[in-house]
């Protein structure tokens, strides 16, 4: 309990420090930013952590993190003192920041508590999650190395890694507690990220008679965002219990529930006959995942999968920050000066603050940056045209936000020389589509609630003005169509590619195209009506907006071979989850509010929230299996499995860490399995690299070795020759170390690249098993043993001369 | 005493008359220092002492070792091994330096009033870890004395710029212990930018600054090794290295937690009386910063194996205790109500109480284990009894301030046991440890006697250089041509070589009493019951033809 408690008193003790700037930012807001101070302190910490290491001035462990920390109240309290509204801020916002503490303290520990039954660090990418954490907290140097691929530095967006390591540090809890505890943050802070935005969206949409449903449509929200998921579960749960009507399950698009007939394998259930489960709920081994994959040759994640899952992906981690750029577009949106260049002249503070917050968008999650920088520009852009006349708001607008890019940009410049995007265009997506039925499981319940946002344009109705915005806003649809049908042109085959698009897949397109339609329209015109209702309208629309661009386009990136659209469905319909979770609250407290003032389209709240609630099936089935009915011991720790299951190989990754030096290279398995042929020879029987446990120790200790997971490495660094050969190079040094006769070839393959330490773990031992290593002991030292496994060290300076 | 304008008040003036508050000050700054000396001699090497020495002597050799951090008395320390072998000398240079904090205290009296300030340093004189800490010759040495005058510095306007400027120097050459303070006058001048004056002193506290970190750069002339801030350096090492056996949260528990709870409570009350009035005197504000900064820095380091965040935040506390003490001791004294009668009856029944419940206690911790139900039964009935009489003395208002014996008695007995233990024994304490083996020296004078060549393995070198100082020794992991091997237990003996007779260790650990309460209990009553466990080595002699 000691290590939770100590990481949940650190997140508070950040989210405490950063009220000063949450107040300069979000004064506005019910909570004065209290529910966003989570993300931001934690964002601002992590940038100057990066930065002051990669200046070299801040030192290497835990106590690199304690200044940043102690540097950060510093700022904090130089902010406090200089603004004379803190106090009475302070003072008017007491009983909502105590609501936000309780709330990020419920929500951290019932996430701990769910945790704590499924903790290992292992499967799915979990490993590469923990190696990142491991190498932004281990690295002798910033920006981080690369464990998987010795003498490289990272090539990924790693912030949020580097947050949790923040948090990780300071509080002084081992790196495998601190993965869990760092998804617990992220779930928590989402939770109150989300809050604090929609009550402020709810209370300023309603205006002054509207207080008394912030709270309860903050409620929801959390609810919406981390709690309901796939209503596939629905069918799920019924076919588990042996009731499948066949045709309502072919309607819905989940033919795979209902059993197979005799001679038929695909689409449809092979498993044992009914019933199939012992419980209440689905009992099948990860019956949940499907929820996910629904729509073929895509990923169709959603936060409640990613936090039960438990990999602490960037995209999971970024959730609080896009909140926070949401909430930083609300803040801007809700002003009425002119925003110009010498706005910054102004409050300087305030600009470096929303250009470093911009900026960490990328570094968190690049796939992040457009969407809600694009947000943000567009609530710089609103706000302008409110104050100004068009032209010279446009200006105006450039003025503002040249520099705030731009410092975004030059702000996290050491990481941007080291990244490599392997995004390499926009395509034309000229695949079948996605099935109505299949969206309508996905996607359904929250772009329902987020249409309910158009109850407010309807009342009053201004018909004339309604006509011509229609019109205004069939360009957001007719732009993209427009690209589509030229990049189609250019890549494709037009008439092929409206061939290939089945009826369903322009249905589906055709309902996504509608719903942006009618969300726009009603943007513009609230805003034209200078409605708050606006705010929460424009993000429904900006989520309709990138469920319809995913059914148009795709980025080109590695999987552009095989599953051209599955990071771009994946990643879009993220941001869309987020973006709807918010306006869809709001939208569902403005229409419940008018159907108690009598008002008619307030009644669409009610099948709307059924629909809601049937969402929450996910949840309650997914959950009670993923943790197989809550049972078993409970741990905190990831590598807890790992000291119970195999305690040698545990200790061995303890001395690992415990005793060799940040910036030693480590020679372990490659992944690949030998054995020896009749001739003797060694030769590989099993290629299989990623998703295994090669580069277990690197990822588990943050110290570098030759290669690690091959494929991620090609897709993070680009599919190209020289990385192929690089990568088979060093492949096939690692395994010649461990296969070759002559023990003075490992010698030999560590003098080459620099390793000191060559580990014979478990692992090695599966994967080069038969007698297939030399004895290493007679020209290596013995550093550490246990159990049969061993850690050897070169000798320094006499490497073989033993022998 | 003369009462000045009257007459014949010259006359008597020339009698001599010594006030009661020079010679309490007096006798509380000999104690001060008393309780310091004897650890300069007897104490073993150990902790952060042992890493240091070793780092200063291989400066000595010309060896770069991450272990020579160069604040100031590394630097002199590593002079004075050029003209002896012996710790000794730097830890005078040690005890000399710690010496003066009475005087730093002395000059706080404005601030702290005069009660006050005597108080704290009477508290740091019972401060175990300080006293470790305040004489040995680690890298730190000179921490509590340069926290304390720097604050003399910061509450006195008058001292003069150029004096900025050594201070300033001292400071970027020393250890991590005067952060918080650095940390907490920032965040004033940050609070209260009127406060900062921004003239020559401001320079020449920058200048001084400058010549520190160019100081520690060059590592005092022994050669560059990147940008060097000491007492950063100093204070990200005591995250990573292992400077004690006993972390700080033990090292609390067993030697400080009275100064601890009490400090932290002063605290508390000074800030609360602070915001229920609405205003604090910038030199409050920046003692309760600098406990709050100190506190955090202890808090963060609660799994830590060092010492300076311990002593870090005792001094602070010590600060806000003094002050509280004396005001209540005042308080107490002023209160005519206080019903000593009943006090007495209610203290003396509470003290039988609890003394037949301890000795019960004290005898299962001899026994290790706690007795039958209905024993337990019975203690637990005696605590609760007695814990009702002490309730009652709480309750009523005539007898509630005695409760403040209780504890200054209580809390008093335990510091002053805790701190004699160091101050007087210290091969028996957890706090140095770890420490050089009671072997080594055997080793280390049979080397020098006998004069041949050492070859260490390098999984045992950091142990043994500062055993082995003077020796010709060479860190190797084959055995080569040396006459003698000091070898990893856990390794083979290597072929031709012969297994010195007798047991042999390096290093000695003194585990802390964290076996639970009793063993706590049991090590309050014999400070002499905790584990000793050595590091063992091999010693190999060439096997004869």
């Amino acid at each position: 309990m000691g290590p939770v408690m100590a990481f949940w008193a650190v997140a508070l003790l950040i989210a405490a420090l950063a009220l000063p700037i949450a107040f300069t930012l979000f004064r506005r807001f019910p909570d004065a930013g209290a529910g966003l101070s989570f993300p931001l302190g934690l964002a601002l910490v992590g940038f100057g952590y990066f930065t002051l290491r990669v200046a070299s001035v801040l030192p290497a462990g835990r106590a690199g993190y304690v200044l940043a920390v102690a540097l950060f109240a510093l700022l904090s309290a130089t902010v406090a003192a200089r603004d004379r509204r803190f106090w009475a801020t302070l003072r008017r916002s007491l009983p909502a920041l105590m609501i936000t503490a309780g709330l990020f303290t419920l929500a951290f520990f019932a996430y701990v508590a769910f945790r704590s039954f499924r903790p290992d660090v292992a499967g799915t990418e979990q490993p590469m999650d923990f190696m990142y954490l491991n190498a932004t907290l281990e690295s002798p140097a910033y920006p981080p190395h690369d464990p998987w691929l010795a003498g490289q530095r990272a090539s990924y967006y790693y912030f949020g890694y580097l947050q949790v390591g923040v948090l990780t540090a300071v509080s002084g809890v081992k790196s495998s507690v601190g993965y869990n505890l760092g998804l617990a943050y992220t779930f928590a802070a989402a939770a109150t990220a989300i809050a604090s935005l929609v009550a402020a969206l709810t209370r300023c949409s309603l205006g002054r008679r509207g207080r008394r449903w912030a709270v309860p449509a903050a409620g929801v929200a959390v609810v919406m965002l981390l709690g309901i998921g796939s209503l596939s579960a629905v069918f799920e749960w019924a076919a588990a219990h042996g009731h499948y009507n066949r045709d309502v399950f072919e309607l819905m698009g989940v033919e795979w529930l209902i059993p197979c007939e005799p001679g038929v394998t695909g689409n449809c259930f092979s498993g044992p006959a009914d019933p199939r489960t012992t419980a209440w709920y689905p009992t099948e081994y990860w019956f949940w995942w499907r929820g996910t994959r629904i729509i073929p040759d895509t990923i169709t994640e959603f936060p409640f999968f990613s936090f039960m899952l438990g990999d602490l992906h960037p995209h999971v981690m970024a959730i609080p920050l896009v909140l926070l750029a949401l909430g930083l577009s609300a803040a801007t949106w809700r002003g009425r000066s002119l925003l110009r260049l010498q706005s910054h002249l102004r409050s300087p503070f305030t600009g470096v603050v929303l250009a470093l917050l911009l900026g960490a968008l990328a570094f968190q999650n690049a796939w992040d940056l457009l969407t809600f920088s694009g947000a943000f520009a567009l609530a710089v852009l609103v706000r302008n045209l409110r104050a100004a006349p068009p032209g010279r708001a446009l200006v105006a607008t450039a003025g503002y936000l040249g520099p705030l890019f731009a410092l975004a940009v030059v702000a996290y410049l050491p990481w941007y020389l080291d990244f490599s995007s392997q995004a390499s265009g926009l395509y034309p997506y000229a695949g079948r589509g996605t099935r109505p039925a299949h969206a309508f499981l996905q996607f359904g319940p929250l772009l329902l609630a987020g249409l309910l946002t158009l109850v407010p344009a309807a009342r009053p109705f201004d018909r004339d003005a309604a006509a011509r915005f229609v019109a205004h806003a069939a360009w957001v649809l007719l732009l993209p169509m427009a690209l589509w049908v030229a990049l189609t042109i250019y890549h494709h085959d037009l008439s092929e590619a409206l061939q290939a698009r089945r009826a369903g897949g322009w249905v589906t397109l055709g309902a996504y195209g509608a719903a942006t339609w009618a969300l726009v329209t009603a943007f513009l015109l609230l805003a034209w009506q200078r409605r708050a209702a606006a705010l929460p309208t424009g993000m429904a629309a900006a989520g309709a907006l990138l469920l319809f661009g995913a059914e148009l386009f795709l980025i080109r990136d590695v999987f552009f071979g095989g599953t051209p659209r599955l990071n771009t469905v994946f990643k879009l319909t993220y941001q869309a989850w987020v973006l709807l979770s918010v306006a869809g609250a709001v939208g569902l407290a403005t229409a419940i509010r008018d159907a108690r003032t009598g008002h008619a389209p307030g009644w669409l709240a009610v099948p709307v929230g059924a629909l809601l609630v049937a969402g929450l099936a996910y949840p309650l089935t997914a959950a009670p299996n993923r943790t197989e009915g809550f049972s078993g011991g409970t741990a905190i720790d990831g590598l807890a499995f790992l000291a119970r299951d195999d305690p040698s190989e545990y200790a061995l990754t303890r001395w690992v860490h415990d005793h060799t030096a940040p910036g030693d290279i480590i020679l372990e398995a490659t992944g690949r399995a030998w054995r020896r042929d009749e001739n003797g020879r060694p030769v590989i029987y099993d290629s299989r690299i990623d998703y295994t446990d090669a580069g277990r120790i690197a990822a588990r200790t943050g110290r570098q070795t030759l290669i690690g997971w091959y494929s991620h490495e090609i897709q993070w660094r680009g599919d190209t020759e020289a990385n192929r050969k690089e990568f088979n190079r060093r492949q096939d040094l690692v395994d010649s170390a461990y296969t070759s006769p002559d023990p003075l070839r490992a010698v030999e393959v560590m003098k080459e690249t620099g390793a000191r330490y060559l580990v014979v773990g478990r692992v090695e031992l599966s994967r080069y098993a038969g007698d297939i290593m030399p004895p290493f002991e007679t020209v290596l030292e013995i550093a550490f043993e246990s159990g049969g496994l061993r850690v050897y060290r070169l000798p320094e300076g006499g490497a073989g001369t033993a022998r | 005493m003369s009462e000045p304008g009257r007459p014949g008040g010259a006359a008597q003036g020339r009698e001599l008359a010594v006030p009661v508050s020079a010679v309490a000050w007096l006798a509380v700054a000999v104690l001060f220092v008393l309780m310091r000396l004897g650890p300069v001699w007897q104490a073993p090497v150990g902790g952060a002492e042992l890493v240091h020495l070793s780092g200063a002597w291989q400066a000595r050799e010309g060896i770069a070792d991450p272990r020579f951090v160069p604040t100031l008395f590394q630097a002199l320390s590593t002079l004075l091994l050029h003209w002896s072998t012996s710790e000794v000398p730097s830890r005078v240079l040690a005890f000399l330096a710690t010496a003066t904090l009475p005087g730093a205290l002395y000059f706080l009296r404005p601030q702290l009033g005069n009660g006050g300030a005597l108080l704290a340093l009477l508290f740091l004189a019972f401060d175990g870890p300080g006293i470790a800490l305040g004489v040995s010759a680690s890298a730190m040495a000179f921490d509590l004395t340069l926290a304390a005058w720097l604050l003399v510095a910061l509450a006195r306007p008058g001292l003069p710029a150029p004096a900025w400027g050594g201070v300033a120097f001292l400071v970027s050459t020393g250890g991590p212990a005067t952060l918080p303070l650095i940390a907490a006058a920032a965040l004033l001048a940050a609070i209260r930018p009127g406060l900062v004056a921004r003239d020559m002193r401001l320079a020449w506290a920058g200048a001084g600054a400058l010549a520190g970190v160019t100081a520690t750069t060059l590592r005092f002339g022994l050669g560059v090794d990147g940008l060097r801030i000491a007492p950063f350096d100093l204070f990200a090492a005591g995250f990573e290295e292992e400077w004690s056996t006993a972390t700080a949260l033990e090292s609390v528990a067993l030697y400080t937690w009275p100064l601890a709870i009490g400090g932290i409570a002063a605290g508390v009350l000074r800030g609360r009386s602070a915001l229920r009035e609405r205003t604090i005197e910038p030199f409050d504000l920046l003692l309760l910063l600098w406990g709050g900064a100190a506190l955090l820095w202890f808090l963060l380091s609660l799994q830590v194996h060092s010492l300076a965040p311990v002593v870090a935040l005792s001094l602070p506390l010590a600060l806000h205790l003094g002050p509280a003490a004396a005001r209540a001791v005042d308080a107490v004294a002023a209160m005519k109500r206080v019903n000593w009668r009943l006090a007495g009856g209610l203290l003396g029944a509470a003290t039988l109480l609890a003394m037949i419940a301890t000795m019960n206690v004290l005898k299962w911790a001899n026994r290790g284990d706690v007795g039958s139900d209905r024993e337990a039964a019975l203690v637990a009935g005696l605590f609760l009894m007695a814990a009702g009489a002490l309730a009652f003395l709480v309750l009523d208002r005539r007898t509630a301030p005695a409760l403040l014996v209780v504890a200054a008695a209580a809390g008093g007995a335990f510091l002053l046991s805790a701190s004699m233990g160091i101050a007087l024994s210290g091969r028996e304490e957890p706090v140095p440890s770890p420490l050089v083996a009671p072997q080594a020296p055997t080793l280390r004078r049979q080397a020098l006697e006998v004069g041949h060549r050492i070859a260490v393995h390098p999984d045992v070198a950091p142990s043994a250089t500062w055993i082995f100082r003077g020796v010709p020794v060479e860190v190797m992991p084959l055995p080569g041509d040396a006459d003698v091997l000091v070898w990893p237990a856990s390794l083979p003996q290597p072929q031709g070589w012969a297994p010195l007779e007798g047991s042999w260790a390096l290093e000695a650990r003194i585990e802390p009493a964290t076996g639970g309460a009793l063993d706590y209990i049991a090590w309050l009553v014999d400070r002499n019951h905790l584990n000793v466990s050595q590091v063992p080595v091999s010693v190999f002699v060439r096997a004869s033809e």
